[in-house]
């Protein structure tokens, strides 16, 4: 497997080599672009890649980065420890001063330490966990949304709009939680949880169940006998088509709002079909949204769409798409320096204000290197196409009670 | 009471499908002594066959068993021959390195050829169910379970009482004697490794009206085969169907009343606690348990 | 018809097979006499194409027969009853039968075999739907010849017949032998059973580490002091 994916991350290399061989080596900017290309995490890191991808390829028409061509330098982050080889990898070899990545938490968590340690810059575009920006690393960025966001996002709905939709008080409201028993279901359901105990929630149910199962009867059973008033779950993959499966099938009437993964592929509505409209989910920005707080996500699309002959197949693309625009412009601001400081204190007194980039995120960093302007999206599938339904500003459809 | 049967129910539903897949592993294990680490793969092959079928010729997915069976039992004929054979008389070590370079090898081949994406194939009966006193039952599951319990029969009557199917025994009680018979033993092996990837295609493709196909999909697949051949018996089709419930329904059982995260350790505790007191599994016939290091 | 020359075979470094030459004669029960390890089941193994020789060559009516697998050997008309019986435990007495028939030029034929078989061991039939593993020790000797005898061979080779057997119910199944040679099958016995064995024995072949030490027809060879005194204890 390793063999194999390595020879493909190996042509993708050459091929970038050859392409942009012409150019000096001075003439470029070197950044490292590291995901998941291979291994289980493929599907989602290729596509959080191909958004930073678009992003270079859109910057460097426009002329580069102060004046100077945008090359990646590519690494697979397959496996944990494949992450951090990579990272050494790209920084002793190919001599990067910053990377950015990466899609999966734990590999992120794995390469920005090899990173922060070298004083190398990492900038998370796609990666959720509340961690990766608390261990006090001061070359560590993100751009993107943590895991917190998500719930905030969540609980921000159901106290807004699903309790009055019910005639209930907030703290009338039942949640049943269904994640996948991997770090990334345990956390997000864990902060879910806490913070929807805070504000008065009542959580009735916490089902843990392995991604890997191919049936998930067993959690919708205990489901049924909780009664919650909508289910919050964390799927990462197709174990968020077999929940709604085996919901329908097994009579569990009760709405379900997924976290990200699993719910925001577009093969959830394509393998679920008519039974996939209604179900609710919270993401980074998708492309069914106001454009008017998202400008710039038309041209991503376009261009995507030019590239890779198929429409995005997630939001995480377009996560990265802004991200990387960050980064470009930060780099351009510094006039392609890589000089700590200069990094910083123009990071720092970055201000964009909400519905100014391509998510419609903001960007303001806090201390800790945190995008505090980045925000989640309540979305629902309607007819096969993953809507924004809240916040009221980003939305194009009122969000509909489906059981 | 009703909440027990359902559980109980879903159980069964459950246990035919893993039934099906892992007798083609035993069937596999019996007669050409090879630990088919690939095992879940061939279940995934079958069912991106399905899916694609579906998708590119709108071929039902159990129309498309006419297709995907044939197809699936020559593709376990040439790796028979091809890549298996060649390497039989070796070590025990290199037999399963070979395999798990096939398990890798397919995954990734499927990484590459259709991307990490989940597939799922929609069908009008998809999410039918029958319902009565409360209960309720999936229509494609027990299609599956009743297509699983049919062809389990189907293949015991053919080692029972083919002549075919004799010598196939017989090569699983002792292969070099079985060749002082005339019995061309690696031709047989060949037959035996189509035949057991048939069952798993057939487990696979009976899945997909319910189930997606993602490229790693196979290797719990190969690793509840194997507890499933092992409980029920290294050699014993029976055993492994019952082997094959037992598991559906205690993974149900355990899931719905301890944790639905805890089932799979749950059987597989139970797994270990069986061997312990029979080390030749729940119907075994006593032998083999050894090869695979379990005693 | 069966004629061995100056076979040499190994284990790996271990020679087991020295120079070894024999012939059987068709018609005749020719018997392989020696002590243990001396290398019988190995000269077997070696004409059944089970095990190969580094020198030497083996002929069966005249033609070539090394390099042939073991499932083709039988096909040519030369069944091999094992050591130990071998016998498919859990399978029933009657499928072991037909099993013996499976090659090519037996298969057809196995229902007439498989009568003649029950009606020289009537035991067998009665017991046929029984598992091989739950027969008594003399049932599954006549039940591994049989199966033998289903493959229709020319020469049907029998390791070590006697081996577990009471001393009566030996002679009895040497006395069977006879019989099946009566019907035109030649037989290669190799025993270490000596007094039955010179008893219907018209050849004998002494091996001894690997190599014949001795042979002539059975009289000569039970006349030899070297003999009397080794083999026959007197
Ligand atoms: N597979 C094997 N590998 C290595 N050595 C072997 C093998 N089979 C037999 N031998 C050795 O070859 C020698 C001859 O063995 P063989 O079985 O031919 O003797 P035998 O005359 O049939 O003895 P017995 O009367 O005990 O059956 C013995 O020393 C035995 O240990
Ligand atoms: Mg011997």
């Amino acid at each position: 497997m390793k063999k194999l994916a390595m020879l493909a991350a190996a042509c993708i290399c050459l091929m970038q080599i050859s392409v942009t061989g012409v150019f000096a080596e001075e003439k470029t900017i070197q950044i490292g672009a590291l995901y998941p290309i291979s291994g289980n995490l493929a599907l989602m890191g290729e596509e959080s890649w191909r958004g930073a991808e678009i992003a270079r390829i859109l910057r460097n028409r426009q002329g580069g980065v102060a004046g100077k061509q945008i090359v990646f330098r590519q690494g697979d982050a397959s496996t944990n420890s494949a992450a951090r080889s990579e990272t050494e990898r790209m920084i002793e070899q190919d001599k990067v001063k910053a990377i950015l990545g990466t899609y999966a938490s734990s590999r992120c968590m794995v390469a920005s330490e090899v990173a922060a340690r070298k004083d190398i810059f990492y900038f998370e575009l796609g990666a959720i966990a509340n961690a990766i920006t608390q261990r006090g690393y001061k070359t560590v960025w993100r751009t993107c949304p943590t895991s917190l966001d998500f719930c905030r996002g969540q609980v921000n709905f159901i106290i807004n709009w699903l309790a009055p939709t019910l005639g209930k008080k907030a703290n009338e409201i039942k949640v049943g939680i269904a994640h996948e028993d991997g770090e990334y279901g345990t956390s997000v359901a864990n902060s879910f949880a806490t913070l929807a105990k805070k504000t008065g929630l009542q959580i009735v149910s916490v089902e843990a169940y392995s991604n890997t199962s191919n049936d998930l009867s067993s959690v919708i059973f205990r489901l049924r006998k909780a009664a919650p008033d909508i289910v919050v779950a964390v799927s990462s993959s197709q174990d968020a088509i077999l929940l709604s499966r085996q919901a329908n099938e097994l009579g569990l009437n009760i709405p379900i709002m997924g976290t990200g993964g699993g719910h925001s592929f577009q093969s959830f509505a394509d393998g679920l079909g008519p039974q996939a409209n209604g179900v609710l989910n919270v993401d980074f920005t998708q492309y069914h949204v106001n454009t008017k707080y998202t400008p710039g996500l038309e041209e991503f699309v376009k261009l995507y769409q030019e590239t890779f002959k198929h429409f995005p197949r997630a939001g995480s693309s377009l996560a990265n798409f802004m991200g990387a625009n960050v980064i470009f412009n930060i780099l351009e601001k510094t006039g392609g320096s890589f000089d700590p400081e200069k990094i910083r204190k123009v990071a720092m007194a970055m201000d964009i204000q909400p519905g100014h980039t391509a998510t419609g995120w903001g960007v303001k960093f806090d201390k800790e290197g945190q995008n505090v302007r980045a925000e989640c999206l309540v979305t629902q599938w309607r007819d096969g196409k993953l809507v924004t339904v809240w916040p009221k500003k980003f939305a194009v459809m009122e969000p509909i009670l489906v059981k | 009471m009703d909440f027990y049967i359902q559980v109980l129910i879903s159980g069964l539903l459950l246990g035919g499908i893993y039934a099906l897949i892992s007798i083609g592993l035993n069937l596999i294990f019996g007669v050409v002594r090879i630990l088919n680490f690939a095992h879940g793969e061939l279940v995934m092959l079958a069912m991106y066959g399905t899916f694609w079928l579906y998708k590119l010729y709108d071929l039902d997915p159990y129309l498309s068993l006419v297709v995907v069976l044939p197809a699936m039992f020559l593709f376990g004929v040439v790796l028979q021959r091809f890549i298996l054979q060649p390497v039989l008389t070796t070590s025990g070590v290199m037999k399963m390195f070979t395999t798990v370079g096939i398990s890798i090898l397919m995954q990734n081949l499927a990484l590459i050829l259709w991307k990490g994406d989940f597939r799922a194939v929609q069908t009008f009966y998809s999410m039918s169910t029958i319902k009565f006193s409360g209960l309720i039952i999936s229509i494609p599951r027990l299609v599956a379970f009743g297509a699983a319990l049919l062809s389990i029969i189907l293949l015991y009557l053919f080692l029972k009482y083919t002549y075919v199917g004799k010598a196939l025994r017989a090569i699983v009680e002792d292969h070099a004697t079985a060749r002082l018979m005339g019995i061309t033993v690696e031709r047989h092996y060949l037959l035996a490794f189509g035949l057991g990837a048939l069952f798993s295609a057939l487990g696979g493709t009976l899945m997909m009206p319910f189930s997606s196909v993602y490229p790693t999909i196979g290797g719990p697949f190969t690793a509840l085969a194997f507890v499933i051949v092992v409980l029920g018996g290294l050699g014993s089709m029976g055993g492994t169907f019952l082997a094959g419930l037992f598991i559906g329904v205690i993974e149900a059982f355990a899931g719905t009343f301890v944790s639905p995260g805890l089932k799979e350790a749950i059987y597989f505790v139970i797994f270990l606690l069986v061997l312990m007191v029979r080390p030749q599994g729940l119907f075994g016939m006593g032998r083999g348990t050894e090869e695979i290091g379990l005693k | 018809m069966l004629n061995l020359k100056g076979i040499d075979c190994f284990y790996g470094d271990f020679q087991v097979l020295r120079d070894l030459s024999l012939k059987v004669e068709a018609g005749q029960i020719v018997a392989l006499l020696g002590p243990n390890a001396a290398g019988k089941s190995s000269t077997l193994a070696a004409i059944s194409g089970a095990l190969p020789y580094t020198k030497g060559e083996i002929n069966f009516c005249e033609k070539p027969i090394k390099g042939i697998k073991p499932e083709k050997v039988v096909d040519l008309g030369i069944a091999l009853v094992p050591e130990g019986r071998k016998l498919f435990q859990t399978l029933t007495v009657r499928e072991n039968l037909e099993l013996g028939a499976y090659s090519r030029h037996a298969r057809e034929k196995r229902g007439k075999t498989l009568q003649q078989v029950y009606e020289l061991f009537p035991v067998l039939k009665d017991r046929s739907s029984q598992t091989a593993g739950s027969l008594s020790g003399g049932e599954q000797q006549m039940c591994a010849i049989g199966r033998g005898l289903m493959a229709q061979p020319r020469l049907l080779m029998i390791d070590e017949m006697s081996l577990g057997l009471s001393p009566i119910l030996a002679k009895q199944m040497f006395t069977m032998v006879q019989e099946i040679a009566a019907i035109g099958i030649t037989i290669f016995l190799v025993e270490q059973q000596v007094h039955h064995t010179m008893r219907v024995a018209d050849y004998t072949y002494i091996i001894e580490k690997g190599h014949i030490t001795m042979s002539g027809p059975t009289k000569e060879i039970a006349a030899n002091e070297h003999v009397k005194k080794t083999y026959l204890g007197m």
